[in-house]
């Protein structure tokens, strides 16, 4: 049975200082990752939310969290997954832009390196995520949405200009369950507008995570696209080398007229009706597809939301 | 069947030219398992046709029938406009699918599609050597029509909609292609359900899956990109057009492609030059099955 949870938070970015307000959304993403189902490893390290200090290196890393799946594949250690989330600024010591980068390993030597089995070429490499500049007195929201404590998308610290993206999801069958083949990774970083996907794949040693320079979707250009009642999201698709996986289930794309922005739908996908949410970013996401931006103006993101 | 037949192009009078023209494009549809149904007002002896001095001046047209195991059930025509183009010799081509036809000429019924104007309409001169190629067995087929010349090179795709296996199946169809002037202005798709009203035309290119750019080679092969019929959701992709980058696939050059399980050969079209939002991405190259 797949259960969901989800987590909104709100980050508050505030003018006093940089650092606070860094602070405030490293502690608000813990909290999420919590109350979505992840399991904090407690790698010896480990940022300490409340007293780190913020780097004046854009894109440095401050600290690290190694995060464990939850669900059945992890738990009955078919398929583990831990996820090696690094807290970065991407902005500058006057300006803070929400960032961190996302790897993936199937093992965690408890030290906040995550790696691979002896039988896998990994982890991947790590993908950044992240806004930005935020603004002092807006609130951001935060969204993240989990499947059964284990595959997972999220949209973080967003405005209508900006948003962090991530997804981490099992590669999936035919019939849309979770399978132990991969694990795709896709991320969104505002601050420098581009968007990357890459992957982890169990038990072969034959070619090392590549990272391909955008996500992969389908995606219609003509608005109104609704034809027969029928309107699609169109769903992130992983590239593995054995070639295209099967879409995610978690994360897609929507044109804007569409979909009403700020409000959830429901989507059949694999058969079963799924609940989405189209947050209100209405700029900064052309360039996290893989084609002409031109065509994309009116692009959106859509993510699982129940 | 390919068909690929060179337009000796040395006299840049009109009637020459137009005439070789059409007879290529009519050859390829026979070549490729196509029928051609008489239709009144459809020239049959091409060297009678006279001089176009006009632009955009239709000379004639032609009806196919597709003919294949679903003609009998689900019958699919595609009605082929000849026009003069912008230039001395050069030829405008205008296309369109449906179920059904009137004998004079028009397609008729509920499920017609857009026309596309696969042509030059302006100054696009033509050059010798000028290629027509085609590829069909009757349930689809691809058209590049003067590959030489890219500003007005263009290419069509006409097929029916397939199943999960990569077989046509009847219901409905699929028209892909590009169209323009001195650039390709527009790449559409559009799908019809038989019997229905045709989809919304996707406008700046079809649904697709973007090739692997980086890098463009995953374990020594090439994963190309895929192209969508779309009917409010993407249906099973072509199993007859894909993309690829222009870094990774010569002009005009034959490559080996699997899909649907099957391996199958590709022509790289060499079309280039798109307007800015017809392009489906930096580098964009449509590839047509050619066999």
């Amino acid at each position: 049975m797949t259960t969901f949870a989800t987590s909104s938070l709100a980050l508050n970015a505030t003018a006093a200082s940089i650092t606070a307000s860094y602070r405030d959304f490293v502690q608000k993403m813990t909290v999420g990752f919590e109350s979505i189902g992840w399991v904090n490893t407690n790698a010896v390290g480990t940022i300490n939310t409340s007293s780190f200090a913020i780097s004046t290196v854009s894109g440095s890393s401050v600290g690290y969290q190694v995060w464990r799946f939850n669900d059945d594949l992890h738990n009955t250690n078919v398929a583990p997954v831990f996820v090696k989330v690094e807290y970065c600024n991407l902005g500058s010591t006057t300006v803070l832009g929400s960032g961190y980068y996302i790897s993936v390993g199937s093992v965690h030597d408890g030290f906040g390196n995550v790696g691979f089995n002896s039988s896998s070429v990994g982890p991947t490499p790590r993908l950044a995520a992240g806004t930005t500049a935020l603004q002092s007195g807006t609130l951001y929201p935060i969204n993240l949405c989990a499947i059964s404590g284990g595959s997972a998308v999220g949209v973080t610290a967003y405005s209508n200009a900006s948003a962090g993206v991530f997804l981490v999801e099992r590669s999936l069958d035919f019939n849309g369950n979770y399978t132990a083949d991969y694990v795709s990774i896709a991320v969104f970083d505002a601050y420098n507008n581009r968007s990357r996907q890459t992957y982890f794949r169990y038990n072969r040693q034959d070619f090392s995570p590549r990272v391909e320079t955008a996500i992969s979707a389908l995606t219609s250009t003509t608005t109104v696209s609704a034809y027969a009642n029928n309107v699609a999201i169109n769903m992130a698709i992983p590239i593995v080398p054995d070639g295209y996986g099967y879409p995610s289930r978690m994360l897609g794309f929507v044109l804007s007229n569409d979909f009403a922005l700020g409000a959830t739908h429901q989507i059949t996908m694999f058969a079963t009706q799924s609940t989405f949410f189209v947050p209100n970013i209405t700029s900064a996401l052309t360039s996290i597809l893989n084609r002409n931006t031109s065509a994309l103006s009116a692009c959106r993101v859509a993510i699982r939301y129940e | 069947m390919a068909y690929n037949q060179t337009i000796s192009v040395t006299n840049l009078a009109y009637a020459p030219v137009v005439s070789e023209w059409i007879g290529a494009v009519r050859n390829a549809f026979l070549s490729c398992s196509f029928v051609r149904i008489p239709q009144s007002g459809s020239v049959d002896d091409l060297t009678t046709l006279g001089v176009r001095t006009a632009q955009r001046q239709q000379i004639t047209y032609d009806v196919f029938a597709f003919n294949d195991a679903l003609q009998a059930t689900t019958p699919l025509f595609i009605r082929i406009r000849y026009f003069s183009g912008g230039a001395p010799g050069s030829m405008c081509l205008n296309a369109q699918m449906g179920n059904a036809h009137n004998g004079s000429g028009s397609l008729t019924g509920t499920s017609v599609t857009t026309e596309i104007e696969n042509g030059s309409t302006t100054a696009a001169s033509p050059v010798s050597g000028a290629n027509v190629i085609a590829s069909g067995d009757g349930s689809y087929l691809t058209l590049i029509n003067t590959p030489q010349d890219t500003r007005s090179g263009q290419v069509l795709l006409f097929e029916r909609l397939y199943n999960a296996n990569g077989q046509p199946v009847s219901g409905g169809f699929h028209l892909c292609g590009t169209s323009g002037g001195s650039t390709v202005n527009d790449f559409t798709s559009q799908v019809s359900y038989s019997g229905s009203s045709p989809a919304p035309r996707q406008t700046n290119g079809p649904v697709f899956l973007k090739p692997t750019a980086n890098p463009a080679l995953y374990d020594g092969r090439l994963l190309l990109g895929l192209i969508f019929p779309y009917a409010g959701f993407p249906l099973n992709p072509t199993p007859n057009m894909l993309l690829a980058t222009s870094t990774e696939v010569s002009p005009y050059q034959l490559l080996k492609y699997t899909v649907y399980g099957q391996e199958r050969t590709y022509r790289n079209s060499a079309i280039s030059s798109f307007a800015a939002a017809a392009n489906p991405f930096t580098g964009a190259q449509i590839l047509v099955r050619e066999d």
